[in-house]
């Protein structure tokens, strides 16, 4: 099991996405594309 | 269920936004289908990784799924467990398994769709509620907020799935039906979990 301040993290960050409907994808979106590229740059070393 | 408006304009979609966005656009022609799982999380800012998106279609028959294969095939998607449409249909999705298509590229690479055939009421009920989220931006059809709360709760129960329930909680809290989560709940403790026996 994760610590509380884990969980503490994920509702602050879900308070902000609620509260800022328009503001919170664009934070997303580096990290999301971020860990496909790296990973597709990891395979294709493979 | 009802949300704020989404101004979020195109540039802000991710490379799984993308993926998904288009692979259900191919999809929505053929046969009804949901995302559920992750992907609604991550789709609702959840900011953590995956590499399959899980998808439930209704059951067709091998015509019509082979009509859906090539449609997938003709526009740049191939699938990871043979090229050979009756094999996909007879050895995997007839038999409950679940097969993987990503983008036609030089290997396998992520993302994936992982589909699957509705193999239950559970499933029929969650694809014949389905929704789209305005919040996610997305115009694709999920299971309802409520079907994923309640089998990340009742079934998954793992970490990450208890803090993508918090999550979609939090964004759509006073909008969620409680009675709703507990009838479902319910069921999946009978058809998934064999409680009743």
């Amino acid at each position: 099991m994760r610590d509380k301040t884990h969980m503490e993290s994920v509702e602050r960050w879900a308070r902000y996405v609620r509260e800022n409907p328009d503001r919170w994808k664009s934070k997303v979106k580096p990290i999301i594309d971020s860990q496909i590229i790296k990973s597709r740059s990891f395979y294709k070393k493979l | 269920m009802e949300n704020k408006k989404d101004n979020r304009s195109v540039e802000d979609k991710t490379i799984l936004d993308k993926f998904v966005e288009d692979f259900c656009k191919i999809t929505d022609k053929h046969v009804k289908y949901i995302i559920c799982s992750g992907f609604v999380a991550i789709s609702h800012g959840r900011t953590r990784g995956t590499e399959d998106i899980d998808m439930i279609i209704e059951r067709m028959s091998k015509p019509e799924f082979i009509n859906f294969h090539n449609d997938l095939i003709k526009n740049n998607f191939v699938c990871i467990q043979s090229d050979n449409q009756s094999d996909i249909f007879d050895n995997y999705l007839s038999k409950g398994d679940s097969i993987r298509y990503v983008v036609n590229d030089e290997g396998y690479f992520p993302p994936e769709m992982e589909i699957k055939f509705a193999k239950d009421e559970i499933d029929n009920d969650q694809i014949k509620t389905r929704k789209k989220l305005p919040l996610t931006g997305l115009n694709i059809y999920f299971s309802s907020i409520e079907y994923n709360i309640s089998f990340k709760e009742e079934l998954l129960k793992s970490d990450k799935d208890m803090e993508d329930s918090r999550h979609l909680r939090i964004i759509y809290e006073s909008e969620i039906d409680e009675e709703l989560v507990n009838k479902i709940k319910e069921r999946i403790g009978k058809l998934r979990l064999n409680k009743d026996k």
